[in-house]
């Protein structure tokens, strides 16, 4: 799973019968110290997640499985609202 | 499968109900040289890690939720071995780094002497896939267990 900060939504009128249901939100992937890493996604939700909030979200098939038995075609999910992070980069670096 | 460090955890409170009972690791992939191989991601621990430790991480839908024993959930990574020793062959791998990934798939395996981790190693389970043998749900697979002793990947 990665890292992430839902920054926006995104509507969308039309789509598929399967995605009509589901709340899409951008989220910008981030480092454990909390920069940005790569292009921002946009990501079904299964946890009620809002703008600003830290996340991290699954990607690929599995990211449809919060959703059956609706075949949901997204491939990036929410899956975890993030209360806070603990950890040490150098942590058993020898 | 990756070999990678467990560098942190994550507290959440909403999250899917497959998530629930299973610590959220930051976990760092590496190279060979032990250097970091792109950015920290998060996945779940099947074989009770803790920071500090190096581990064997899987990045694929099926082994990851068959490991953690949450089959068809949204879980994309996952902890599934404690790293004691690497070992390279210096005959072969010293031509080209290109035949390093078969070598490691026999040495990362050898749990029968320690590396340098030997002190994080000591707190290993002997088999860890047995500790989390009665976690699976009725109906998956455990079949996977000789598989990985066997050191058949």
């Amino acid at each position: 799973m990665y890292l992430g900060r839902v920054t926006g939504c995104v509507w969308a009128t039309a789509r598929d019968e399967n995605l009509r249901a589901q709340k899409l939100l951008i989220v910008q992937p981030l480092t454990p110290e909390g920069s940005p890493t790569s292009k921002s996604v946009v990501c079904t939700d299964c946890t009620g997640a809002g703008t600003g909030e830290l996340v991290y979200y699954t990607r690929g098939k599995e990211a449809s499985f919060p959703f059956l038995p609706d075949e949901v075609p997204t491939e990036a999910t929410i899956v975890a609202i993030i209360d806070s992070i603990t950890f040490d980069r150098n942590a058993g670096a020898s | 499968m990756l070999i990678a460090r467990v560098i942190g955890e994550v507290v959440t409170t909403r999250k899917h109900a497959s998530h629930e009972g299973r610590k959220a690791l930051v976990v760092q992939p590496l190279n060979l040289d032990g250097t970091n191989r792109g950015d920290a991601v998060i996945a779940l621990d099947a074989v009770d890690a803790g920071i500090g430790d190096r581990v064997l991480l899987v990045m694929e839908g099926y082994s990851a939720m068959t490991s953690v024993g949450r089959p068809e959930s949204p879980i994309d990574m996952a902890v599934v071995g404690f790293i004691d020793d690497v070992r390279f062959d210096d005959d072969v791998s010293a031509g080209s780094s290109g035949t390093d990934a078969g070598n490691l798939s026999d040495s990362s395996l050898n749990r029968g002497s320690l590396g340098s981790d030997g002190g994080v190693a000591a707190s290993a389970p002997a088999d860890p896939f047995g500790s989390s043998g009665e976690l699976l749900l009725p109906g998956v697979p455990v079949k996977k267990k000789p598989n990985r002793k066997s050191n058949s990947e």
